[in-house]
């Protein structure tokens, strides 16, 4: 599979998906007009990538801010990503959020309420 | 011109730190948010409150664009609205006004009646329900949006409806950011 690299927009995030690596990336801000049209093409992706996975993957969110409607669309890449995990492989969400910012903390708590995939919720400094 | 000083007091007096009026579109959304992300860090919003209000600000105003009726209205036609962010004391507020269609207003009533009887621990488990499967069975539909500016806010939501005329009517919503958030 080819590697998908998609700079940030003001309303749509970087994303950095290396499967060779097993190592998927969402990081800034989400706020897409159209949600479906922006992680339809990137759920198939993972989904053609789930049927043969490497031995470890990770799925890595680091996130400012995020509209209801891209949650929706994390919670759909988590659950394929639990597929993986439930499978017997090694899969694993790594949830950073900066320090100051309780509610992205919250956030990803409520995806691990949500899924089996162990979800590891990490603080960091952001200046 | 005394009446652009007649403005100013009136702003002044209703505590209202910016205003919007007019079509939206996403490029005006964008800067509506980092507008208010500017005001509010100029105000020395603590971070957690200042987050809640942005992500308020992104719900309510995408809904307007997504879901509300688009008209004419003099020189403009589109999604109008009317957004006003103020701070009274230590609570920031907003206030969103939009058109609706007559016919909505029923549904909406109620699903913001049922919604205001939830304290926020409910608000949260319905919250992760929609989230989890899309619909929520019990009393009535909740869309993901309100339940996060409920979530957010830590509030109730103060509504109400202006009347139009025969099929349209002015939806006015406030959300106060509280205290605890």
């Amino acid at each position: 599979m080819e590697n998908i690299e998609i700079e940030p927009t003001a309303t749509t995030p970087k994303i950095s998906f290396r499967p060779g690596d097993g190592y998927f990336e969402i990081s800034g801000k989400s706020l897409p007009e159209n949600s479906f049209e922006f992680y339809k093409p990137l759920l198939d992706y993972i989904e053609a990538y789930a049927e043969r996975p490497e031995t470890e993957t990770s799925l890595v969110f680091k996130l400012q801010y995020f509209n209801t409607s891209s949650t929706s669309h994390f919670l759909r890449m988590i659950k394929k990503f639990e597929k993986i995990f439930t499978d017997g492989k090694d899969a694993k969400v790594h949830w950073y959020y900066d320090e100051d910012d309780e509610d992205m903390k919250e956030a990803g708590e409520d995806f691990k309420v949500l899924s089996k995939l162990p979800i590891d919720i990490i603080g960091t400094q952001v200046d | 011109m005394a009446s652009v000083f007649d403005q100013y007091q009136m702003m002044r007096t209703h505590h209202l730190i910016f205003g919007y009026r007019g079509t939206l579109t996403n490029d005006l959304i964008t800067s509506l948010l980092q507008l208010s992300d500017s005001k509010l860090k100029e105000l020395k919003t603590p971070f957690r409150k200042k987050k809640s209000i942005i992500n308020i600000l992104i719900e309510c105003l995408q809904n307007i664009l997504y879901h509300s009726e688009s008209f004419h209205d003099g020189l403009f036609s589109g999604h109008h609205c009317l957004f006003l962010l103020g701070k009274r004391e230590s609570d920031y507020f907003i206030q969103i006004g939009n058109f609706i269609d007559n016919t909505q207003m029923t549904d909406l009533q109620s699903k913001l009646d049922y919604l205001n009887t939830l304290d926020s621990k409910q608000i949260h488990k319905m919250y992760l329900e929609v989230l989890e499967n899309g619909i929520i069975s019990d009393k009535g539909g909740a869309g993901l949006g309100i339940l996060r500016v409920m979530k957010d806010s830590g509030s109730k939501i103060q509504y109400a409806f202006q009347s139009i005329d025969k099929t349209r009517s002015f939806y006015c919503m406030e959300i106060v950011i509280s205290e605890q958030v």
